[in-house]
């Protein structure tokens, strides 16, 4: 094999790894999509406020078990317009392509001064013999970053956290960035404003509460199957009109 | 202009207090939760007795409500849990959360009309709220 030959392989080479994953041939550069998901639903509990609203309190967590992190860019040109929202995809080669998403951001609406996707996560209640919608949670926006380690055996999955939560911004940025690593997850805490779903008026029952990640499929990822998880529970309605919740059963989760 | 100017600092440090008021003792209601909620990631308080733990300074009060406590932190708290009798009482703060706050207690027993002993606290971090040095 001459010399000449090497270099000039090794140019195209370098050549083909510089060129945007949308360009370069099939088989060099892979897209490293994320897979958004569910881990279990966890403190799932019945909260009564002092003016006798009943809630359906619970923790959740979205989590990426893909190849690639997500991660969304989001841009104004002032900050009296509304955002544009990008998907950031990345290559095995390291570089990164934006893909324009119809995701909107809104500010606040739980107590934190910073920007949150709308709809990037669903929460309902169900019954279970009919799936009937019964409820939905009082939380529609989210600002996501890694909170939790989830699995870090996955390739790729960094040790530390990388997405932090000043990528959320706050009212004046004009730029916004938040992301979710391979093998980490973004929690959502039972005690957290909104994260409830009100059952005062609920009769007792079997329901299903159903919690699904990106549910209108707005993002690229691997799988689109596998980004709900559940709870089953019986509501118990007590002589004295208190209720007793109790679990029945899980669903399935990333 | 001297008065004016004197009247002028009085309204600005009255707002200003005004604001600091709200960040540090902001008394809620607290939900009743049934059970014995998970402490997860927090700060688990026990037994309850005076003292600091962490970030958090408490002092318990024998009143004759039952058993109630008051803290101030040097970091801000967002969410305690106050377990007592088979329940729990959880106060939860707006966001960015609060430095002090008074009167805190368990949940009611029915049978005497007072507070539950004192079983145990959890202070907890919603991990929502991005703590000012965050890099990123």
């Amino acid at each position: 094999m001459s010399l000449r030959f090497i270099l000039t392989a090794a140019v195209a080479a370098l050549a083909v790894a510089a060129v945007p994953m949308v360009a370069a041939p099939a088989g060099l550069v892979a897209q490293t999509s994320p897979d958004l998901g569910m881990a279990p639903l966890t403190d799932v509990y019945l909260a009564t406020t002092t003016e006798g609203q009943k809630q359906l309190r619970f923790s959740a967590m979205i989590v990426n078990v893909g190849a690639g992190a997500f991660e969304l860019a989001a841009a104004r040109p002032d900050s009296s317009s509304a955002f544009s929202v990008s998907q950031r995809i990345f290559s095995s080669d390291g570089s990164s392509t934006l893909v324009p998403t119809p995701a909107s951001l809104v500010l606040g609406g739980d107590g934190h001064n910073h920007w949150h996707v709308k709809d990037l996560e669903r929460y309902e209640l169900r019954r279970l013999d009919n799936g009937v919608k019964v409820g939905t949670s009082a939380k529609s926006g989210f600002c996501f970053f890694d909170t939790d380690a989830y699995r870090t055996s996955l390739p790729g999955a960094p040790s530390a956290a990388v997405y932090r939560g000043a990528g959320c911004g706050d009212a004046s940025s004009l730029n916004v960035n938040m992301g979710v690593s391979v093998g980490w997850g973004d929690e959502y805490g039972w005690t957290l404003p909104d994260q409830y779903i009100d059952v005062t008026n609920l009769a007792g029952g079997k329901y299903r509460l159903y919690a699904e990640a990106d549910p209108f499929g707005w993002f690229t990822e691997s799988a689109e199957g596998n980004n709900f998880t559940w709870v089953d529970l019986a509501l118990t309605i007590q002589k004295r009109g208190t209720t007793k919740i109790r679990i029945l059963g899980y669903g399935p989760s990333a | 202009m001297k008065k004016r100017m004197a009247r002028l600092v009085a309204l600005v440090a009255g707002a200003a207090l005004a604001v600091v008021g709200v960040a540090t003792a902001a008394h809620v209601e607290p939900l009743f939760v049934a059970g014995n909620p998970s402490c997860g990631d927090g700060l688990l308080i026990q037994p309850v007795a005076s003292g600091t733990y962490g970030d958090i300074t408490i002092t318990v009060n024998d009143t004759a409500q039952g058993p109630t406590f008051d803290f101030t932190s040097t970091s801000l708290v967002e969410s305690i849990i106050v377990k007592g009798g088979p329940n729990a009482n959880v106060y939860t703060y707006v966001a960015p959360g609060v430095s002090s706050d008074t009167g805190l207690h368990s949940p009611l027993n029915a049978k005497n009309g007072k507070f539950y002993g004192l079983s145990h606290l959890c202070v907890t971090d919603d991990k929502k709220s991005p703590p000012p040095t965050d890099p990123k």
